[in-house]
């Protein structure tokens, strides 16, 4: 889904925040706000549901959206250390 | 050891795969670091911590989901207890839903919430009740209330009460966490 050579990298930057709106995105992403509301009932795209009709995405799934660099979850496995509870 | 009611038992390949799906679900939010631990033994600890939004910006929330597992006698795993917690940092408010023992009663669903500016709450960590939930539940609640103008208010919940009786003798009501 991400959006190669999406001119947006400038733009994201610009506007740093927590949360975004599906207009916001789509203008970001230069998609329709439609589309954008399909992407997250659909759940590709993360988002919190505010009312029936308010939604908000978080940042860095809007950096995913939009193909740009973002940190990846760092995993630790070690099944042979002793968890006590 | 049995699970609690709404968890099945999970083998080794299904814990993996929970371990895996919730973190392409959580990686959404913010930076997330997974922590397995203990699956070669008895007593196995799923961990995930999140600190958002995450990237140049400074913390605003940080969720930490710790689910612990204990080995059945066939080799799956049950869920023994689970800590779903939510720190919001910009508005020093902890909001967390918790399953664990409780004096004598075991596996009590349960929630706590402490509001860092309210001056009337002088308890400290309150139980408060809840109903059982995944962790996918619990992280959508967190985020709503992030994402609402307010965050979580202490002061719609209603106090977990549990007899005297089952809570051990030298247990004080409400004040343990």
């Amino acid at each position: 889904m991400a959006l190669a050579d999406a001119p947006s990298a400038e733009l994201l930057e610009l506007v740093p925040k927590a949360f975004y709106s599906p207009s916001e995105v789509a203008e970001l992403a230069s998609l329709s706000s439609s589309t954008i509301l399909n992407y997250i009932h659909e759940g590709r795209l993360a988002a919190v549901r505010l009312s029936e009709r308010t939604y908000r995405i978080p940042r860095k799934a809007v950096i995913r959206l939009l193909g740009l660099e973002a940190p990846a979850p760092i995993v630790i496995e070690d099944p042979f250390r002793l968890v006590s509870f | 050891m049995s699970g609690p009611a709404g968890f099945r038992a999970l083998t080794d390949g299904e814990i993996r795969t929970r371990r895996d799906r919730l973190t392409d679900f959580l990686d959404a939010w913010g930076d997330l670091r997974v922590d397995d631990s203990g699956g070669g033994g008895n007593r196995r600890l799923l961990e995930f911590v999140l600190e958002a939004p995450g990237g140049s910006l400074p913390i605003e929330v940080k969720a930490t989901y710790r689910e612990y597992y204990g080995r059945r006698r066939d080799g799956g795993w049950d869920i023994a207890k689970y800590h779903y917690e939510y720190l919001d940092v910009a508005r020093s408010k902890r909001f967390a839903y918790h399953l664990h023992d409780v004096g004598m009663r075991t596996l009590v669903a349960h929630a706590h919430c402490d509001d860092a500016t309210d001056l009337q709450d002088e308890e400290g960590t309150h139980r408060f009740r809840a109903v059982e939930l995944d962790l996918r539940e619990a992280h959508e609640e967190f985020m709503r209330l992030w994402a609402s103008d307010t965050g979580p208010d202490c002061r719609t919940l209603r106090p977990l009460e549990i007899p005297r009786r089952l809570l051990g003798a030298n247990v004080a009501q409400p004040r343990f966490g």
